[in-house]
């Protein structure tokens, strides 16, 4: 065989395209990784840890940028179509994959874990025979296990989502609701009421959950730090500024109830406490 | 065909240039590598020829002789691997030496979504003809070609022969000094064939250089000044028609039919000179001319009926 | 014998010749319209998952779902037209007919890239505009619908991020083309240049996992080659910085400008390779 340096030319043209990309490619690190860096921080599914739990899923061609919204929302739509059809394992399933692809956007996590702790005890304990048959600790063992699901669903959410109100009171609903547990409650609705963006609803889940649970003083001192922060329009108790003869506006009028309604609660839960007039709250 | 104003003069007479050859090869061999293992196919094998400027050279062989390779070399669409190739002295793998070259490829395919104008003033604007003359130029060689009632249709409704002729006039929109032709009657009708033949000699008139390689040998007898035969990538005869196809010591003679005594008389006043008679034949017009003189009467007969 | 002086610059005119040529190829195209009907369908379609009721995430789920949609079409286009607007030159012998006039390879191949650039161009503005309408027209129906749902933590829709993120994908389709027009510069066939083409969209969107990788490689041969490896392919996940809308996702305009001079980059030198290449190709 004779040597033809023909032959050489493509392997020549090869390296040297390889050897000119590598060098552009470090040559470009500093204009890319601030780039990346910034995707990196907000796309925490880009992880490689992340991805080898749902390898082998369709997670691949889901992390092609655009591609991935577009894959867990079709797998969205599938999920719920399985929801439809009540196919607990199924449902369950697709639910994980598109959070596993997706874990962006929070409604697939609230979403995910309502279905999980909400309906999936519902159509377990209709396929075991429907509430009249099967026995009041079944039913109650199947609400807590579906309710262990959902709350490790949000678990999982706060690890990419650690700010976000909606996971913790979603959390709390599940305690109060689902699991009766008043106490894990109300520790959730404090931990929603102290995050950023929380529009007092969580706060005063809180107090009632202490209530529920017998813990009245813990629920009274909760009151007064939350009424304190209230806003107070004019003529309202602890407002600085007094009634006047011009009309409040619609935000003026519904915090003069919410600070109201507090006040009134106050003043229940000191009768309660069985706590003399000169201690009473002064606003 | 219509009347054919001469395109107008980019570049001075023949006559007014220095004597350049409009292509030069020299030692010109080109190997094709086949698969990895150092195999190579020479289709040009140390091919030296000059194409004198100002005639009209035909390139021959049969397929696979390598004329396609060569047209490819001297337009820089491939690298020599050995030798050289220059067109009007500038070597071929410069950009600058295809510019007074036009070239009409074998069965041209042209943008089908643009119409015939439109791919003409295409390749006028990338060979950089001065705006200010694109439109005036673009109808000139629009005209010279024929096809100025269909310049406004899309190329991909024109015939074979149509394809021909705007493929020409793209060649010749920049006023090239060389026009390479390769194979350029191929599956057009003799109609068609005897239009571009009439071409090429106008263009030879015009001082121009013809390259064109053809299967209708009869045509380049009629065209061509000088040819070259390919076979196997290497030359193997070039010279002038006149001198490759005519022979000197034989003459024909054509006189009114003979009676067949005055044939023997003939035959004897030869060989009383020590001559003979070889050969008696009744001459014929050649198929080709027969056939064109008979579509031009009916047409004119069509004409005058209607 | 001296050549007379009649060299041939290189010229934009040209360029701008050919491109323009490439462009009115393409639209003319069925393929550029089928991906464009394609698109806007999936975009338009969305309004029949409004059955499924995302409530105040309906914008999010348009976004994500017009996005997936932009970048499966859009690359899918970039990538198969880019392939077949250089072969169809190539196999239709016009690139001969085109490059025995004196034209530079350069011309050709950057008027090609640009040609494409700009199909893909007017995909991409045209896939956004609609999108951005689209949100627009909802937003505007779940305004007036449900108020409640925008204030307090409520998220008006960042138009211009979104405008953003169609520039972003442009510019990486940019890259894709780029990409795709140096393998046809050295290949044989168009379905060829395709499959490869779209193999380099899934590596580019991917190599992010080699560079993990050799972070943790303790081998330092293994780890230089596995770095150069890396370092061939361009990140495209940087072009992602804009892929989630809502209230804290605004774009680092830096950053974004930092993209654009790294796509630029890439598509400047991977056109020079494919140049390059195409300088050698026997045509």
């Amino acid at each position: 065989m004779r040597f033809n340096p023909l032959n050489l030319r493509p392997l020549r043209t090869g390296l040297l395209v390889v050897a000119a990309l590598a060098a552009t490619g470090w040559a470009l690190d500093p204009l890319e990784q601030p780039a990346w860096a910034a995707v990196r921080a907000r796309e925490p599914a880009l992880k490689l840890g992340t991805l080898q739990a749902a390898l082998g899923q369709g997670v691949t061609v889901g992390l092609l940028g655009g591609f991935r919204a577009l894959a867990a929302d079709f797998l969205w739509v599938k999920g719920e179509v399985l929801w439809e059809d009540h196919d607990a394992p199924a449902t369950q399933s697709c639910l994980k994959l598109v959070t596993t692809i997706d874990p962006r956007p929070l409604y697939f996590w609230i979403n995910s874990s309502k279905m999980v702790a909400y309906d999936m005890p519902d159509w377990r304990i209709r396929a075991e025979g429907g509430y009249e048959v099967v026995p009041k600790r079944r039913q109650q063992a199947i609400v807590l296990e579906q309710a262990t699901v959902g709350l490790e669903i949000l678990q999982e959410a706060l690890t990419y989502h650690p700010n976000s109100w909606f996971l913790y009171e979603t959390m709390a609903n599940i305690h109060w609701q689902q699991t009766k547990d008043f106490a894990a409650a109300a520790v959730l609705y404090k931990l929603a009421a102290e995050q950023p963006g929380e529009g007092g609803w969580a706060g005063r889940q809180h107090a009632r959950m202490l209530q529920n649970i017998g813990r009245y003083q813990e629920a009274y001192d909760w009151l007064l730090q939350r009424y304190a922060k209230l806003p107070k329009p004019p003529g309202t108790p602890g407002s600085k500024e007094p009634a006047t003869n011009q009309p409040l506006t619609v935000q003026q009028t519904t915090d003069a109830g919410e600070a109201t309604e507090m006040l009134e609660w106050i003043r229940k839960l000191e009768h309660t406490l069985n706590l003399p007039a000169e201690r009473a709250y002064q606003p | 065909m219509p009347p054919a104003p001469a395109p107008p003069a980019a570049v001075p007479p023949a006559s007014a240039r220095p004597a350049t050859a409009a292509i030069e090869l020299r030692g010109l061999t080109k190997d094709f590598p086949v698969g990895l293992r150092g195999v190579k196919l020479r289709a040009v094998d140390n091919l030296t020829l000059d194409v004198p400027a100002g005639q009209v050279f035909g390139l021959l062989g049969p397929n696979g002789s390598g004329k396609s390779t060569t047209i490819k070399v001297i337009l820089g669409l491939l690298e020599p691997t050995l030798g050289t190739c220059r067109v009007f002295g500038v070597p071929s793998g410069q950009v600058a030496s295809r510019r007074n070259v036009g070239y009409l490829p074998e069965s041209p395919y042209f943008y089908r979504y643009l119409s015939g104008e439109e791919l003409v003033r295409f390749y006028a604007r990338v060979c950089g003809v001065p705006r200010a003359r694109l439109a005036a130029r673009v109808g000139e060689v629009i005209e010279w070609v024929g096809l100025t009632g269909a310049a406004g249709r899309r190329v991909g409704t024109y015939s074979k022969g149509m394809l021909q002729r705007i493929g020409l006039a793209q060649a010749l929109v920049h006023d090239p000094r060389l026009i390479i032709l390769d194979e350029p009657t191929a599956g057009v009708d003799p109609v068609g064939s005897a239009e571009i033949s009439a071409m090429i000699l106008r263009l030879k008139a015009e001082g121009k250089t013809v390259l064109i390689t053809s299967h209708l040998l009869a045509q380049i007898e009629d065209v061509c000044d000088r040819i070259a035969i390919l076979d196997r990538g290497r030359l193997i005869l070039a010279g002038t028609v006149a001198e490759l196809v005519g022979r000197r010591d034989r003459q024909a003679l054509l006189v009114e039919t003979l009676p067949e005594a005055e044939l023997a008389e003939l035959r004897a006043w030869l060989a009383a000179r020590g001559r003979t008679l070889e050969a008696v034949e009744q001459p014929r017009t050649r198929l080709d001319q027969l056939f064109l003189r008979e579509i031009a009467r009916s047409e004119g007969q069509r004409e005058g009926r209607s | 014998m001296s050549a007379p002086d009649q060299r041939v610059p290189f010229s934009y005119a040209r360029l701008a010749l050919i491109a323009g040529n490439t462009f009115l190829e393409a639209v003319r195209q069925k393929l550029f319209n089928l991906m464009l009907l394609l698109a806007v369908g999936l975009v338009a379609s969305v309004q029949a998952f409004r059955a499924f009721n995302f409530g105040s995430s309906e914008l999010k789920f348009i976004f994500d779902y017009g996005l997936g949609a932009l970048v499966f079409f859009g690359s899918a286009l970039t990538v198969t037209a880019t392939a077949q607007l250089f072969f169809s030159e190539i196999e239709s012998r016009t690139a001969l007919t085109l490059l025995a006039k004196p034209v530079w390879r350069t011309e050709f191949i950057f008027g090609k890239l640009l040609g494409v650039w700009a199909v893909v161009g007017v995909f991409c503005a045209l896939v956004t505009g609609l999108l951005i309408g689209l949100i627009a027209y909802r937003e505007h129906a779940l305004m007036a619908a449900n108020p409640e749902m925008f204030t307090g933590a409520g998220r008006p829709v960042p138009y211009g991020d979104i405008v953003i993120v169609g520039v972003l994908q442009w510019l990486k389709f940019g890259v894709l083309a780029a990409a795709t027009l140096l393998i046809a510069s050295f290949s044989n066939t168009n379905l060829y240049t395709v499959i490869v083409g779209f193999f380099v969209l899934v590596i580019c969107h991917l190599q992010y996992i080699a560079v993990e990788a050799y972070a943790h490689l303790t081998s330092l041969p293994l780890r230089v080659l596995v770095a150069t490896l890396s370092h061939v392919f361009p990140n495209f996940q940087v072009f992602n910085l804009a892929e989630q809308i809502g209230p804290d996702s605004g774009v680092d305009g830096l950053v974004a400008l930092r993209v654009a001079a790294y796509a630029l980059t890439y598509i400047f030198v991977l056109g020079g390779l494919a140049v390059y290449s195409f300088r050698q190709r026997e045509i």
